[in-house]
């Protein structure tokens, strides 16, 4: 008997335990995505080409991560990532191409 | 090795493509063939020199214009005394200078705007600096602006290589795709001028500078060229830069300089 209550135990234990690893790493990867996403952003900053939609995404998953909604953060940080992307793609391209859209002297 | 950095720099900011007198015939020839019918004096009036309808009613609106209490306010500022007992009469006279800014500052290496020249007028006689979106600060440069109308756009053409790097980043804003909607400022006002973005039409930047500050109707105050141009960036999805930032400043430096020669009619109201 001693034995069985000592099994339900060990079984309840190491079920929390493995909860606890499992929504650890949730919030290990929401909190790497953020990393990702803060930085493009600011990269997007450096370079004068960010993108309000960024910060927005951004601040959505750092609301989700701090809510414990660790799956949303993931998918808002990610939306924001791509977003960063898009405006450093148009700061490299802006760089070669930008004197065109000035109508020059004939 | 400091020259040679410096020149690499500039070289990369486009300096040596740098040729205003140039930029501005060319946006002159540019809206000449647009807008025929217009002459280009008549641009400092904005939208309003093209659309003969939102003109009558713009005209209607300035027989009681509503920007009237920010100039009776800001006249009173200007004259009265600060504590050491100067006032701003000292730096700027009868205030009629509005038509000689911006101008770049060979000592600090930056332009320097009116609000900023009134903000340094402020320090240098012992009162603090007024933030940029103070209606105290309006208010000031709005009477300074009545009391400048009618003169002529008169910016200084960049001299050193740092002012023609500062004309040049201003170009460059103004010519660069910014925002989720990868709008320039020209992707409007030069290729779309004159055509419709929803029930309004898209004036010419020749005159952009002419007016302000103005009365926005969707304000509700008097506010300045600097919040207009967050509120464009703001509408196509880019993040604003600061109020007085540099970007800004450099870009009001490279659109007053297109202006040269148009008249001053600010302060003005504006949808």
């Amino acid at each position: 008997m001693v034995r069985m209550w000592f099994l339900v135990v060990f079984m309840i234990l190491s079920n929390a335990c493995a909860h606890v690893d499992e929504s650890n790493a949730e919030k290990l990867s929401a909190q790497r995505a953020i990393e990702s996403a803060a930085s493009a952003y600011a990269e997007s900053q450096e370079a004068g080409h960010a993108w309000r939609a960024a910060r927005l995404y951004l601040e959505a998953a750092r609301g989700a991560l701090e809510r414990g909604e660790y799956a949303l953060a993931v998918a808002e940080a990610d939306r924001s990532l791509q977003v960063a992307q898009a405006s450093l793609t148009q700061a490299r391209v802006e760089t070669e191409v930008w004197e065109a859209n000035f109508p020059a002297k004939r | 090795m400091r020259y040679l950095l410096m020149f690499v720099t500039l070289l990369g900011m486009g300096f040596a493509a740098a040729d205003p007198e140039a930029d501005r015939e060319g946006l002159r020839d540019f809206y000449a063939k647009r807008f025929p019918s217009t002459p280009l004096g008549d641009h400092k009036d904005g939208v309003y020199a093209i659309d003969a309808d939102a003109r009558e009613q713009w005209l209607e609106m300035e027989d009681f214009p509503p920007y009237e209490i920010a100039l009776d306010e800001g006249r009173e500022a200007y004259q009265t005394p600060f504590a050491s007992g100067a006032s701003y009469s000292d730096c700027f006279g009868d205030g009629a200078v509005k038509h000689r800014y911006p101008h770049f500052d060979e000592a600090s290496g930056q332009v320097v705007t009116l609000e900023i020249a009134v903000n340094e007028c402020r320090t240098a006689n012992g009162e603090s600096a007024l933030d940029y979106s103070s209606t105290e600060l309006i208010n000031v440069v709005a009477f300074m602006a009545y009391e400048s109308r009618d003169q002529l756009v008169a910016v200084a053409a960049p001299q050193s290589a740092e002012a023609r790097a500062a004309y040049q980043q201003g170009k460059r804003f103004y010519s660069s795709r910014r925002g989720q909607l990868n709008f320039a400022c020209s992707s409007c006002h030069v290729q779309l001028a004159g055509n419709r973005l929803r029930a309004e039409k898209l004036s010419a930047s020749l005159g952009h500078v002419t007016h302000w500050p103005v009365y926005r109707l969707k304000w509700q105050e008097v506010g300045g060229l600097h919040k207009r141009f967050q509120e464009c960036n703001s509408q196509v999805g880019a993040e604003p830069f600061a109020l007085q930032s540099a970007e800004y400043r450099n870009l009001e430096y490279f659109l007053s300089y297109l202006s040269n020669g148009l008249e001053l009619n600010g302060p003005a109201t504006r949808k």
